[in-house]
C-alpha cells in the first residue's frame, strides 16, 4: 500500500480540469505527481456552456487558429468539435498515466466552468490546473475561469506551467512563519520525495520551526536517510525570499500551503510555477 | 590362322646368358652410392631449405618479387607436391620482412553522401588508434554535450529566447486584452480557435437573451468593437509563426554555439594527437561540423545511471556515423604482408558489404564494409591457388580488374552481373599495389595463356617448378640434404646413410629414370613418414634402409589388390597369356594400368591374322572405337614398314587384322606397335614366336624400335606373372634400347636377372626383335635384292608375293580394292 494512503490522509483523488483548446501539456507531470501521492486521476473535461451561447449571437465569428479564417459559430459543429477535443485529451491522459502507473478515469461535463469545478471537487481532492500553451489561451475566458474555480474550490491545487515535464530534482517543501499546516506540507513532501526517489529540501521561514517536528520520524517511516534531506532557512517570510532560496536548487516540485508567504492569488502561484518551470502544489490547510 | 603350340619348357634359340642384347644386372637398377659422404644419419646434416633443383623457378621468383612494374605478377607452375607453395611463401615472407609496412586503411562516413563511404589512408599502425580515439570521443561527448545543454548558462539563454518570444506575443496581446476588457468583451477559446463575446462588467460572458435585450445602439457598438478586436487578433496571430520561426532560429544558433564550444576541446585534443596525419585532420574537420549541426543526437533519450555517467550503448546506432571502420591495419615496422587466401571467393578477395536485417529490411552502412585478401595484401604479396579462383564465380574477373585498374573496388555479385539490387554502398576504391603469385599446374597455366588475353598483360613472370633434376654424382649430396630437411620438418627420425640412398633410388624410380631424380617431394615425404612409422614400431632410433624397403613393399601391398587380381585372372586361365612355348601370329604385349596414383604392368596377348586382300591392316581396336589415335597411328606406321620392306614391287594384297585379345577397355599409345608388327610378321611367315618373352616398344617406318613409357612397371608386371608360374630362366622382356636409361627395376627382378632366372633384352631394330622372338635369322637382302633364303623376312616376302599373285589370278577389285 502507498505510504500516503497508509498515513491516513483524506486526499485520494486528483481532478485534472480540462477545457477545449487546453491541450495535454503538463499531463505527464500531473500523472507522475498523482502516482507519487498515491492518487487516482480523474480527467474532467468541461464543455463551456458560454461557448454554446455564442451560437445565438449571429455577429460572433470564430477565428480559426490554423487558417486564420473566420466562420460563424455553429452549435452542432461545436458539439462535434468538443467531443473530438475531449477524446484527444482522454487519449493524452491515458498515455500520461500509463508510464506513471496511475489509475485514471475520464468524464466530460457541460456547464459553467466554476460551477462544474465546485460541484466536482471535495476538500480531500487535488485540483490540477494545466496551463495552456501561449498567452492567448492562458488569458482566454476558460483558462481564467478554471484557475479561479480551482482557487475557490475547497481542494488543494496543483499548478503545472505550460508544457512542464517531470524532471529529476529536489522536492521543495516551503514552511512559512504563519501557516498552521507545516505538518501536512512535510508529510506530503516526504511521501513524494520517497516515491520519486528525489532529495527533500525544506525551506523554512523561521529556524527551528515547530513545523519540522516529527520530520525525523517521517523520514524514517519512508526509509529516507539524512543524505536525502537538506534544510535551508528563508531570509524572510516573503515571496522574494522564497525566490532567492529557490535560485540554486534544481527542483522537481514545490509544495506549500495555500496562502503561504502571502501567495494567495492563483495568478501568483501560476507565475511561481512558470518562472521555475516546475509544478507547484498548494495544499489546502483543511485538507490535512 | 594363328597357331599356338603346346610346347613348354626351354625356349629355342639363344641361351639367355649368351645373348649380347641381354642387359647386365647393373643396367637394370641404378644404385645410389653415398659412401663418400661423411655422415651416419641425417641428424648430422645441417638444416636448410628445399630448393634443390629449382634454380630456374627461384630466379623467376626473385625477379618477380623485386621488380616494381605493373603486370609483373607471378604464375608459379609445376606438378603438385614439388613444395612450390611453401617455397614461394617462405621466400616472399623473408623478402617482405625487409620491406616497409604498408599504410593502414579505414572507411569513414561520407558526411556529404552516406552512400559513398570514404576510404582513408593512414600511416601503418594508426588505424586502430584512430578508431579507438573516435569511439572515446563519442563516449566523452555523450557526457559533455548533455552537460553543456543542461548548464545554467544555456538554460538561461534558452529561457531568455523563449521569454522574448513570449514577451512579443504578450506585448501584442496585452493591448488587445485591455481593449477587450475596457469594452467588456471576453476572449473565448474554442476547440479550433478563438472567438469574442460580449461580457458583463464582472467579466462573465453575457447570455444571448441579455445581450439581445440591450439597446440596439449598444448592441451595434459592441458588434463593431468585436469585429475590430477580432481583426486585430487575426493580425497578431498571423505574426506568431514568424516570431516562432525567429525563436527557433535563435535557439538553433544558441545550440550551435553551445555545441561548438563543447566539442572544441575534445576535438582539439584529438587533432593534436594525430597532428601531421592529414587525412585524419581533414576528417576531424568534417566531424566537428557535423557534431555541431547534430548535437541533438547526444541530447535525445539520454540514459544516465546512478553515478551520473551517460552510457552510450553499442546498439545505439545514432553515433555510427562517427565510428571508424578499420579495413586493414599493420604493425609499424612489421614488414609487408604476405597473405595466402585459401578460399578466394569474390567477397573474400575484394571485400564485401554486409547487411543487417532491421524490421524486415536489409540495411547497411560503412561500418559493414569488410576488407578482402587484396586489402590485407595491399603493399605486399598475395598467394592464391588459381584453381580455387577459377572455381569461384567472378573471382578471376575481379582479380584481373583490380590488378589492371590498380585499385580495389568492392562490388557484389549482382554489381558484376548488372542485376537489380537494393540500394547499397559505393565505397571509395582503395589504390592497390600488390604482387600476386598464382599457384597452378602447368596445364591450367598453358590453357589460360592460350585463351585469356589478359594473362600476358597481368602475369608476365612464370616460375616453372621442375618435377625432376639430373641425377649426377654431384646431385646426390644435395638430395640427401633435402631428405634430411624433410625429415626434420616432419619431426621424423633421422635416416641412416643407407636409408637415404634407398630413398634417393626411390626418387629415381618415381620418375622412371635412372638419370633423373624426382623433385615432387610429397611422395618422398610420404615414404619417409611410412618408413619412420615402421622404424618406430621396430623401436629404432633412426630410419634404416630396411625400413625404407619395407615401406615401399608395404605401400605396394596396400595398393596391389587390383594388380594381384589381374594376375590371378591370367594364372587361372581366364585371361589367356602364355609364358612358355611358341605360337604363330601371337605375342605378349605389355601395358600399364594407372589407378589412383598406383601403376602396374599387365601382359596382354596380341594376335594377328592374315589373308589375301586389298593391302589393308585392320586395327580391330580402332574399328570398335576402343583404340585411341596414337595406337592407330602405330598400326599405320607398321603397315608402312611392311609395305616398304617386303615385296615392294608387287601390289600389297594382304588383309590383316590386329587385336589386343581380351581387352575390353580402351587401348592407346604406340608402345605395342613393335609387338603388333612381330605378330603380323609371324602370321605372314608362319613362324612361331616365343611366348616366354614379352615385348614393348614402338616402331617407326624404318624399322627402328623407339622408347616407350612405363618400362619398369611393364617388366615387373611380366616378371611377377612368370614368377608366379615359376621362372624358367628363358623368360624375359624385350624393351627398346632407348629405355635402358630409364630402368629402375625392383630389387627382386634385378636379383632374378643376376641369377639368370629372368632376362631383359634391349633392341634397336625390328630385325633384332624378330631374331629374339623366333630364334631364326631375320634375313637381309642379298646382292640380288632377295632376302636370305629361309630367313623370316624371306618367308614374309614370299607370302606377300603369293598373295599378290593370287590376287592377280582372281582379278583386280574382287576383294574390295584395287591392287597398286
Amino acid at each position: 500500500m502507498n505510504p500516503a494512503r497508509k498515513s491516513g490522509k483524506q486526499i485520494n483523488r486528483m481532478v485534472i480540469g480540462l477545457c477545449a483548446g487546453g491541450g495535454g501539456g503538463g499531463m505527464a507531470a500531473a500523472a507522475h505527481i498523482a502516482a507519487a501521492m498515491g492518487l487516482d486521476i480523474e480527467g474532467l473535461f468541461i464543455e463551456d456552456e458560454d461557448l454554446f451561447g455564442l451560437a445565438a449571437l449571429p455577429f460572433v465569428t470564430e477565428l480559426q487558429s490554423g487558417t486564420l479564417t473566420a466562420r460563424p459559430v455553429d452549435r452542432t459543429r461545436l458539439e462535434h468539435e468538443m467531443r473530438a477535443a475531449a477524446s484527444a485529451l482522454q487519449r493524452a491522459l491515458a498515455a500520461a498515466a500509463q508510464p506513471a502507473r496511475a489509475s485514471w478515469r475520464f468524464a466530460s461535463v457541460r456547464g459553467h466552468i466554476e460551477s462544474v469545478v465546485a460541484t466536482a471537487t471535495a476538500p480531500g481532492d487535488v485540483v490540477a490546473v494545466l496551463e495552456p500553451a501561449g498567452p492567448f489561451s492562458q488569458a482566454a475566458h476558460a483558462a481564467v475561469k478554471l484557475r479561479r474555480a480551482a482557487m475557490r474550490s475547497p481542494a488543494s491545487v496543483l499548478y503545472i506551467p505550460e508544457a512542464a515535464r517531470w524532471r529529476p530534482g529536489a522536492v521543495v517543501a516551503v514552511l512559512d512563519g504563519g501557516s498552521e499546516s507545516h505538518g501536512e506540507v512535510l508529510r506530503k513532501a516526504v511521501a513524494i520525495a520517497a516515491a520519486s526517489r528525489q532529495q527533500l529540501v525544506v525551506l523554512e521561514a523561521i529556524s527551528g520551526s515547530a513545523g519540522k517536528a516529527g520530520l525525523s520520524s517521517l523520514l524514517e517511516a519512508y526509509a529516507l536517510g539524512p543524505a536525502h534531506l537538506l534544510v535551508r532557512g528563508l531570509e524572510a517570510d516573503s515571496p522574494e525570499a522564497l525566490e532567492h532560496a529557490l535560485h540554486p536548487i534544481a527542483q522537481s516540485l514545490i509544495i506549500l500551503a495555500r496562502g503561504a508567504l502571502g501567495l494567495d492569488e492563483e495568478g501568483e502561484l501560476m507565475r511561481l510555477a512558470a518562472r521555475h518551470q516546475v509544478p507547484v502544489l498548494a495544499l489546502e490547510p483543511k485538507a490535512g | 590362322m594363328a597357331m599356338t603350340t603346346s610346347r613348354r619348357g626351354a625356349a629355342k634359340g639363344d641361351k639367355a646368358g649368351d645373348n649380347p642384347l641381354r642387359l647386365a644386372p647393373g643396367q637394370l637398377l641404378r644404385r645410389c652410392d653415398l659412401s663418400k659422404l661423411a655422415f651416419r644419419t641425417t641428424a648430422e646434416l645441417a638444416d636448410g631449405d628445399l630448393i634443390a633443383g629449382q634454380q630456374r623457378a627461384i630466379e623467376a621468383l626473385r625477379f618477380a618479387a623485386a621488380i616494381e612494374r605493373p603486370g609483373f605478377n607471378l604464375f608459379v607452375i609445376g606438378p603438385p607436391g614439388t613444395g612450390k607453395r611453401s617455397l614461394v611463401r617462405d621466400y616472399l615472407k623473408a623478402r617482405a620482412k625487409a620491406l616497409p609496412a604498408p599504410s593502414d586503411w579505414v572507411y569513414v562516413n561520407n558526411f556529404a553522401d552516406a552512400y559513398k563511404p570514404k576510404a582513408v589512408q593512414l600511416p601503418a599502425g594508426q588505424a586502430t588508434a584512430f578508431r579507438d580515439a573516435m569511439a572515446e570521443l563519442i563516449e566523452d561527448l555523450g557526457t559533455i554535450l548533455p552537460a553543456a545543454f543542461e548548464s545554467e548558462n544555456y538554460q538561461n539563454r534558452h529561457g531568455a529566447i523563449d521569454e522574448q518570444f513570449r514577451h512579443r506575443q504578450e506585448e501584442g496581446f496585452e493591448a488587445l486584452k485591455s481593449e477587450a476588457e475596457k469594452n467588456h468583451i471576453a476572449i473565448m477559446r474554442t476547440p479550433m480557435g478563438f472567438a469574442m463575446a460580449p461580457a458583463t462588467e464582472d467579466g462573465d460572458v453575457m447570455k444571448p437573451d441579455a445581450f439581445n435585450a440591450l439597446p440596439e445602439e449598444k448592441r451595434k457598438a459592441t458588434e463593431e468593437v468585436i469585429g475590430q478586436l477580432q481583426d486585430r487578433l487575426g493580425t497578431i496571430l498571423k505574426s506568431i509563426p514568424k516570431w516562432d520561426k525567429e525563436r527557433r532560429q535563435a535557439v538553433r544558433e544558441l545550440n550551435r554555439e553551445t555545441a561548438k564550444a563543447a566539442v572544441a576541446q575534445p576535438l582539439d585534443e584529438l587533432k593534436s594527437r594525430f597532428a601531421g596525419v592529414a587525412p585524419i585532420q581533414e576528417h576531424l574537420q568534417v566531424v566537428q561540423k557535423d557534431l555541431i549541426d547534430n548535437a541533438g543526437l547526444f541530447i535525445a533519450e539520454r540514459r544516465e545511471d546512478d553515478s551520473g555517467i551517460v552510457a552510450i550503448s553499442s546498439s545505439d546506432t545514432r553515433f555510427d556515423r562517427y565510428q571508424v571502420n578499420v579495413l586493414v591495419s599493420h604493425e609499424d615496422g612489421g614488414g609487408a604482408p604476405v597473405i595466402e587466401e585459401t578460399h578466394p571467393s569474390l567477397g573474400n578477395l575484394v571485400g564485401r558489404i554486409e547487411h543487417i536485417a532491421q524490421q524486415g529490411t536489409l540495411t547497411t552502412n560503412f561500418r559493414l564494409i569488410k576488407g578482402g585478401a587484396l586489402h590485407r595484401a595491399n603493399g605486399g604479396f598475395l598467394l592464391v591457388d588459381i584453381r580455387q579462383i577459377l572455381l569461384e564465380p567472378l573471382s578471376w574477373i575481379a582479380l584481373k580488374r583490380a590488378l589492371r585498374n590498380a585499385c580495389i573496388t568492392i562490388e557484389s555479385v549482382s554489381d558484376y552481373l548488372g542485376a537489380m539490387s537494393t540500394i547499397s554502398l559505393e565505397p571509395d576504391p582503395v589504390p592497390l599495389k600488390v604482387k600476386v603469385a598464382l599457384l597452378a599446374d602447368r596445364m591450367t597455366y598453358y590453357l589460360l595463356s592460350e585463351y585469356d588475353p589478359d594473362m600476358r598483360e597481368l602475369f608476365k613472370v612464370v616460375a616453372d617448378f621442375d618435377d625432376s633434376q639430373p641425377w649426377s654424382q654431384d646431385a646426390a649430396p644435395g638430395y640427401a640434404h633435402m631428405i634430411a630437411v624433410l625429415a626434420r620438418r616432419e619431426s621424423l627420425r633421422p635416416l641412416t646413410r643407407d636409408a637415404v640412398a634407398r630413398v634417393i633410388e626411390q626418387a629415381g624410380k618415381q620418375v622412371e629414370d635412372s638419370q633423373r631424380l624426382s623433385l615432387v617431394l610429397e611422395p618422398v615425404a610420404d615414404l619417409l613418414r611410412e618408413a619412420d612409422f615402421l622404424a618406430g614400431e621396430a623401436g629404432r632410433k633412426a630410419i634404416g634402409a630396411d625400413d625404407v624397403a619395407a615401406a615401399v613393399l608395404a605401400r605396394r601391398r596396400r595398393a596391389g589388390r587390383l594388380e594381384e587380381r589381374a594376375r590371378e585372372h591370367i594364372t587361372r586361365g581366364i585371361a589367356l597369356v602364355d609364358t612358355a612355348g611358341e605360337a604363330v601370329g601371337q605375342v605378349n604385349g605389355l601395358s600399364v594400368l594407372s589407378l589412383a596414383g598406383f601403376s602396374f604392368g599387365r601382359p596382354s596377348r596380341i594376335t594377328a591374322r592374315v589373308r589375301l586382300g586389298a593391302g589393308k591392316v585392320v586395327d580391330i581396336e580402332r574399328e570398335v572405337d576402343l583404340g585411341g589415335p596414337i595406337h592407330s597411328k602405330g598400326v599405320l606406321i607398321l603397315s608402312g614398314y611392311l609395305a616398304a620392306n617386303y615385296a615392294p614391287d608387287t601390289p600389297m594384297s594382304l588383309s590383316a587384322s590386329l587385336v589386343f585379345e581380351q581387352s575390353y577397355g580402351g587401348v592407346d599409345g604406340d608402345s605395342a606397335s613393335a609387338a603388333e608388327l612381330f605378330a603380323l610378321l609371324s602370321a605372314l611367315a608362319e613362324v612361331p614366336l616365343r611366348q616366354d618373352l614379352a615385348i614393348t616398344g614402338s616402331i617407326n617406318q624404318m624399322g627402328q624400335i623407339q622408347a616407350i613409357g612405363g618400362v619398369n612397371e611393364k617388366i615387373e608386371g611380366f616378371f611377377d606373372l612368370c614368377a608366379e608360374r615359376g621362372l624358367t630362366a628363358s623368360q624375359g622382356v624385350i624393351i627398346p634400347a632407348a629405355n635402358v636409361q630409364h630402368l629402375m627395376l625392383r630389387e627382386d627382378v634385378v636379383e632374378a636377372c643376376a641369377a639368370g632366372k629372368f632376362s631383359v633384352y634391349a633392341i634397336e631394330t625390328a630385325e633384332q626383335g624378330i631374331e629374339l622372338l623366333t630364334g631364326k635369322t631375320a634375313g637381309r637382302r642379298g646382292p640380288d635384292g632377295a632376302y636370305e633364303a629361309g630367313s623370316v623376312n624371306s618367308k614374309v616376302e614370299e607370302r606377300l608375293v603369293g598373295f599378290a599373285m593370287a590376287r592377280k589370278r582372281f582379278g583386280a577389285g574382287k576383294d574390295g580394292g584395287t591392287a597398286q
